[in-house]
């Protein structure tokens, strides 16, 4: 296990998911696959201009490009001429083919591969070194600390206006907070988020990192300030276990985290408590039950002590006049009579006292909706 | 010389097909909305075509194109599962189902680069894609799919443009919605499988989107439209895979994505019905006239509030914009058709 790359995967996926959550809660989430993409062409632009691969420069132009990015698109959804998707898919991949065929065609010999581009290459970030005075860590591993400080300080000082420009972006500009600059230093800090992770994780895994462990923790907690601990809490989780994974089977680590993420996805949807897939399969099933059961009652309520009540009460006729199967009605029915909401007089049903006051709470009765 | 001519042949024969059918069902998604589904679905292909691979062994495009066709379907009944039962938004999911496959994918890739021999190479081919090794054989069933759903395009024409402008109509006249929107996704996915062995799974979307959003310009009429989208679509194929076959090392795809960029640029720009360039010189020369004629359309809208001896009317007097009646300045028609033409533009 080598720690120094495990260190770089946690550092990648706590700074992508952090600013992910308010991706995710301003429904920005497509933005990403956008400025994931276009980070590569302000790489290409800022190598053209300087000629070194190390310099900082590449994730200067790199950033600027990403907030480019989102401002075209913007602009492109205001001209109302273009729909938001639309607008994503149309710019994005309009830049990024510029720089797949600058890098095809002028960068054959340099190492800018367009995979390494686009997939990443943890194995390898430990090779490139940042030494300063007694410092010696990887250049990835400085880099991704630098933003993982930079997104914790200022969404620890932004927290506030943060919060209200997700929820109320309307209510944050009549409080004068101007949620054009809140907006634009987020997608400078996705944007840098981005480029940073280019090198661990690529510019499409980097997506899965950022999106992925914030809806995962919207399926376990409600408020913001949890939902952003229980995020890490994820994205480490993740990282780990991808990163175990991928040493176990000797594949690709950046590729792995995006799998176990998906993954973890996968079981929190399927088994989570109140908002999992099971949980509103059984709530749906409780809800239909409980329906059909005052339905039972109103049925009851209506042809009780009527001349047609021997025939439209009857066990043996009910489900004919409701129009329901049998077995259907005959399990409600036998239900009802358990819970002792129901009695059933020489085959005619009719409601018990307990019934007569479940009937009369019923929200739609007492609202007199019946009458 | 012969045989590069020949080849080039082929793959535009598969370019043009491929843009034409993708424009054409593209304007049916883009109108619907999902435009970046379909950049969701081919990112999703990735896992299918590996596992596909590693099940039987061959590099046969039939075999691989029928992996990512049952993974894209796949993705798209776990978007449609999260869309219905869960709270997360569609744009989220969206994101992940196409990262997420696309990180399984490229675990399955680097297994079988670790372990096969040098079959292996053709198959992150499908991230950026690459015509120029199209076999005819390859080019042919591009041919055949498209021409397999254009068929069924016209077949159900009346029903899709129903279900797209008005989902609820068409639920409420009786017919499945199921049904429809299934057509489409399959439809979607087909187009999709077909196109990721030429421009790859990053730039298919690109196809979708462009020629629909050009065509949306250009035109108000759904089949003018679907129309316009194929043509945009079969051009763009052309002229993109021409272009990159003029210099070495330059990859089809991406030249494709650029043409159809420009002409996305172009139509917005230069559209006749409704283009910004239009817009802009009608906006600055209604903004000269009012500074104009404010003074007539003052005297039109308030009349006999005007002195008559008000110096600013002498010019309009001149030019027989207004006249003087019964001791009162009043507009004549020169002057009302004048005011007519500038309200027209606000």
């Amino acid at each position: 296990m080598n720690v120094e790359i495990l260190m770089v995967a946690l550092l990648t996926a706590m700074s992508t998911s952090l600013v992910g959550v308010f991706l995710v809660l301003r429904r920005l989430s497509m933005l990403t696959d956008a400025i994931s993409h276009t980070v590569l062409l302000g790489i290409v632009i800022a190598f053209m201009v300087v000629g070194d691969m190390t310099s900082p420069f590449l994730v200067i132009g790199a950033t600027v490009m990403g907030v480019v990015t989102v401002y075209l698109i913007e602009m492109l959804i205001k001209t109302r001429r273009v729909k938001e998707d639309a607008s994503i898919g149309v710019v994005f991949t309009f830049l990024f083919s510029i720089s797949v065929i600058i890098i095809s065609t002028r960068f054959r010999h340099v190492h800018l591969d367009i995979n390494m581009v686009l997939l990443g290459n943890l194995e390898f970030v430990i090779f490139d070194r940042f030494q300063w005075l007694f410092i010696d860590v990887p250049t990835s591993l400085f880099i991704m600390g630098l933003v993982f400080v930079l997104n914790i300080t200022l969404l620890g000082l932004f927290y506030k206006e943060m919060k209200l420009v997700s929820f109320d972006y309307a209510l944050a500009g009549t409080l004068g907070f101007s949620p054009l600059i809140i907006h634009y230093v987020m997608m400078t800090l996705v944007s840098l988020t981005a480029v940073a992770a280019f090198n661990a994780v690529g510019a499409i895994l980097v997506i899965a990192l950022m999106i992925g462990p914030p809806i995962t923790a919207l399926f376990l907690t409600k408020t913001l300030f949890k939902t952003i601990l229980l995020t890490m809490g994820i994205a480490v989780f993740n990282s780990v276990i991808g990163y175990q994974l991928s040493r176990m089977m000797d594949v690709t680590i950046s590729g792995m985290i995006a799998s176990v993420t998906l993954l973890t996805f996968v079981i929190v949807m399927v088994f989570a408590r109140k908002k999992g897939l099971i949980g509103r399969f059984v709530h749906l099933r409780k809800q239909k039950e409980a329906i059909a059961f005052a339905t039972i009652l109103v049925h009851i309520k209506n042809h009780e002590d009527t001349e047609t009540a021997h025939v439209e009460l009857d066990r043996e006729t009910m489900h004919a006049h409701m129009q329901w199967r049998k077995e259907y009605l005959d399990k409600l029915l036998e239900k009802g009579r358990k819970n002792g909401y129901l009695k059933i007089d020489s085959g005619i049903v009719g409601l018990t006292e307990k019934g007569e006051s479940y009937y009369r709470r019923l929200s739609f009765v007492k609202r007199g909706v019946l009458e | 010389m012969f045989d590069l001519g020949y080849t080039l042949q082929i793959v535009i024969l598969g370019t043009v097909f491929l843009g034409a059918i993708s424009g054409i069902l593209g304007t049916f998604v883009v109108l619907r909305n999902q435009a970046l589904i379909g950049d969701a679905l081919s990112h999703a292909t990735l896992p299918g075509i590996m596992i596909a691979y590693m099940l039987t062994g061959v590099r046969s495009l039939q075999v691989l194109l029928l992996g990512a066709f049952i993974s894209a379907l796949v993705a798209m009944f776990a978007l449609n599962t999260i869309k219905k039962y869960t709270t997360i938004k569609f744009d989220a999911s969206m994101a992940l189902i196409l990262s997420g496959f696309f990180g399984v994918g490229q675990v399955f890739l680097s297994q079988i680069q670790k372990t096969g021999g040098a079959s292996q190479a053709g198959l992150s081919r499908f991230i950026l894609g690459q015509a120029a090794t199209m076999l005819r054989r390859d080019v042919y069933f591009i041919v055949i799919v498209a021409l397999v759903v254009l068929l069924l395009l016209i077949v159900f024409w009346k029903e899709l443009k129903l279900y797209i402008f008005d989902e609820n109509f068409y639920k409420a006249s009786g017919l499945s919605e199921r049904f429809i929107s299934g057509l489409l996704t399959m439809m979607v996915t087909f187009i999709i499988v077909i196109g990721i062995r030429l421009v790859g799974v990053i730039l298919m979307s690109a196809l979708i989107i462009a020629p629909p959003v050009a065509a949306r310009q250009l035109s108000n009429r759904f089949y003018l439209n679907v129309g316009i989208a194929g043509f945009i679509g079969a051009v763009s194929g052309m002229t993109g895979t021409y272009l990159s076959a003029t210099r070495a090392n330059l990859p089809t795809g991406p030249v494709i994505a650029l043409v159809l960029g420009g002409v996305v640029l172009l139509a917005l720009l230069a559209s006749p019905r409704n283009g910004i360039v239009k817009r802009y010189v009608q906006i600055r020369i209604f903004r000269s006239r009012i500074k104009r004629y404010r003074k007539l359309i003052h005297l039109y809208e308030n009349p006999g509030e005007v002195n008559l001896d008000s110096k600013e009317y002498t010019y309009f007097i001149n030019h027989d914009y207004v006249k003087v009646e019964d001791g009162a300045l009043r507009v004549t028609s020169k002057g009302m058709k004048r005011i007519r033409s500038i309200k027209a533009v606000d």
